[in-house]
């Protein structure tokens, strides 16, 4: 069962608590609201090494006095805010102890998830071991800021990958083959070919319970699916391009609209004035005024034929009025047709989506099945089947199991950042000479930021989804601080990308707790939305 | 082209402002103004923007008005104390005999509801913005 984290408290003179979703969670507010902060103050709460700024959380949470992680089995850790170490451990029965010092309260973190600690061999020519224990496993799942440029945490790692130790460290995480003391010497010269594959078949049994078997029928579905698909999109192509075309005759008789009605008004002023003329006539019709100097009359002139005039443009208006009818009537037509097609696309963009996802499933069980057995090829040779006696470098089986299991990630983290539709870096592949991943052939190191960002997450998520599958202890949880509004895309792409993100990310059997300065517009019902205001 | 009938419906506009202004002395300018208005205001109180002619209606009516104005004073229907126009006898008698007539034109209401804009100056700011507009528009099309 999942151990997520249930609640954070920030013990101030104003507190903070925050209750987690069991899948995922978006924290959102714009910058300067303390989100960033709240993310260090959880790593602090987990026994993080660094030192939390002391100013610049009194800024934030005046008068702070401690931070408390309560997880989903009832166990809470609580940390003082202080330069000297002081942090205490409550189990679910109420009886709390003091952790003595930093390493033995990340020790008791650990334990939660049943980290232990792990020992590589250095090298296979030097003798000596290094143990790592829960900090470097910390270390390597903890994904802060994806905007920080200099390499922390499990850049960091990395950086050090080309060391031997760390390498081996890397290939555990990926296969699960533990390198400890008692292979130590057997794997400087022989080990026994029993014992060897008594560890391979219980790794590949381990593997076999994960697979589904392919069918003959599921394969063909696979085809048929394809042709399917491609038929419907044609359909699709073709429909939006006649929307497009009812579109463009829409705004052109919305305009002659238009115009017909400014005339339509001046033939009403014309006809209002009109009346108004003829009443002054009236008035005026007998009138007679004589000049006092000269004795001249004068007339009030009339108006001629005003009643042929007003005859006359209430006709035009007539005119305009009918044709402006047979508009509306065309335009009404159109809109329907418009509304039709819509239907018809969306209807069709349903049919197609369903044929895409259950392809995705489809040739995920394939993909998988195909991994299992290319690596139970390349484990069970046959001098490992047939011999008990035959001398078997262990770290030949252990490279090339991660070889393949890098490689199977490598396709996971493929589809998944094609799935979050990333206009490019999507084709990613493990650089064995550098020992780091590559997206599009650039290391992921070197990445512009917002690729960056994307790209680490997807990493992380199939490697912790890996250590899962093979059963090396790992968090439940992941936290992730603002990755898509630092992402150097269009700003289109980055609204539906960060999107099918979500949708994809709140589908992880992970808790995953997420930093955002705002939310996309999409609301998934499985996320809470947690708004923070400065 | 200016339409005799069109300087007959002024006349008749002009009288309705006066006889609303019985208390005032209106300056030619309010009227020039409170006219042009009365094209941008439609009886349900809604600026009519779409009218052609409103966009050049200061100068219509400036045409206009002058006529108007002098066939007015013609037949003793106003008068003049010095910039401003007052309503004669005869003039208050034909606003009596429009508003049995108005009920086809509704003239009466308009013009009143456009003097009460005139006045508070609400619509001529938007006036004289669009009259530079035009006045542009128009220099534009002569230049070219």
């Amino acid at each position: 069962m999942n151990v997520y984290i249930k609640s954070l408290k920030i013990k101030a003179n104003v507190d903070v608590y925050i209750e987690f979703n069991i899948n995922t969670t978006v924290i959102y507010g714009y910058t300067g609201t303390g989100k960033t902060l709240m993310f260090k103050l959880i790593e602090f709460a987990l026994g993080q090494n660094s030192k939390v700024d002391i100013v610049e959380v009194e800024k934030k949470y005046e008068g702070i006095e401690y931070v408390e992680l309560e997880f989903s089995n009832g166990i809470v850790f609580k940390r003082i805010i202080s330069n000297d170490f002081s942090g205490f451990v409550k189990m679910n029965n109420e009886t709390g102890f003091e952790s003595k010092n930093n390493a033995n309260y990340r020790l008791e973190v650990g334990n939660i998830f049943g980290h232990k600690n792990i020992k590589v061999i250095q090298a296979p020519t030097t003798i000596g071991t290094v143990t790592f224990s829960v900090p470097e496993f910390i270390n390597t799942l903890f994904f802060p800021e994806a905007r920080i440029v200099d390499d922390k945490f499990l850049i960091e790692v990395e950086g050090r990958g080309k060391e031997i130790k760390l390498t081996n460290y890397y290939k555990y995480l990926t296969t699960g083959i533990e390198i400890d003391n008692t292979s130590l010497n057997s794997a400087k010269s022989t080990v026994k070919a029993a014992g060897e594959r008594d560890k391979v078949k219980k790794f590949l049994a381990i593997f076999k319970k994960k697979i589904v078997y392919p069918k003959k029928k599921e394969l063909d579905e696979i085809e048929s699916l394809s042709l399917k698909i491609n038929e419907v999109k044609l359909r699709l192509l073709s429909m939006q391009h006649e929307v497009l075309s009812i579109d463009a005759d829409i705004k052109q008789n919305k305009f002659t609209r238009d115009r017909l009605l400014s005339l339509i008004d001046l033939y009403e002023v014309q006809i209002e004035d009109m009346y108004a003329a003829k009443a002054i006539d009236m008035f005026m019709v007998d009138s007679e005024i004589s000049c006092d100097k000269c004795g001249n009359k004068i007339k009030w002139e009339r108006g001629c034929s005003i009643d042929d005039e007003i005859y006359d443009s209430e006709g035009k208006r007539k005119d305009v009025n009918i044709t402006l009818d047979n508009l509306n009537k065309n335009l009404l037509n159109l809109q329907t047709n418009l509304y039709n097609s819509n239907n018809y696309i969306e209807n069709n963009m349903q049919e197609y989506n369903k044929y895409v996802d259950r392809k995705t499933e489809l040739d995920k069980i394939f993909n998988d099945f195909l991994v299992y057995k290319q690596s139970s090829e390349v484990l069970l040779t046959p001098e490992l089947e047939n011999s008990d006696e035959n001398e078997i470098d262990l770290y030949d089986e252990i490279n090339k199991s991660f070889e393949i299991n890098i490689k199977s990630i490598c396709k996971k983290m493929t589809a998944r950042l094609t799935r979050w539709k990333l206009p490019e870096k999507t084709d990613v592949d493990f650089d064995f000479d550098n020992f780091d991943f590559t997206f599009d052939g650039t290391a992921r190191r070197v990445l512009a930021k917002g690729y960056k960002g994307f790209c680490t997450t997807a990493m992380i998520i199939e490697l912790v989804m890996q250590m899962k599958s093979i059963g090396v202890p790992c968090f439940d949880f992941i936290l992730i601080d603002t990755i898509w509004q630092t992402a150097d895309v269009k700003e289109v792409d980055i609204v539906s990308i960060s999107e099918n993100y979500l949708k994809d990310v709140s589908k992880l059997p992970l808790q995953v707790i997420i930093f955002e300065n705002k939310v996309p517009n999409i609301k998934i019902e499985s996320c809470e939305y947690i708004q923070l205001y400065k | 082209m200016i339409k005799d009938y069109e300087v007959n419906a002024t006349c008749t506009k002009i009288a309705i402002l006066l006889c609303n202004a019985e208390s005032y002395r209106i300056s030619r300018n309010d009227i020039l103004y409170c006219l042009a208005i009365s094209d941008f205001v439609s009886s349900d109180i809604e600026m009519n923007s779409k009218s052609i002619r409103n966009i050049n209606s200061l100068l219509y009516y400036s045409n206009i008005l002058n006529k108007s104005i002098a066939k007015m004073n013609e037949h003793n229907l106003l008068f003049f104390e010095g910039v401003n126009i007052a309503p004669s006898f005869s003039c208050r008698e034909l606003y009596k005999m429009l508003s049995k007539v108005d009920q086809s034109c509704q003239l009466i209401t308009k013009v009143k509801f456009a003097y009460e804009y005139g006045e508070t100056g609400k619509f001529l700011d938007i006036y004289n913005e669009l009259y530079e507009n035009y006045l542009k528009e128009k220099i534009l099309l002569e230049v070219n």
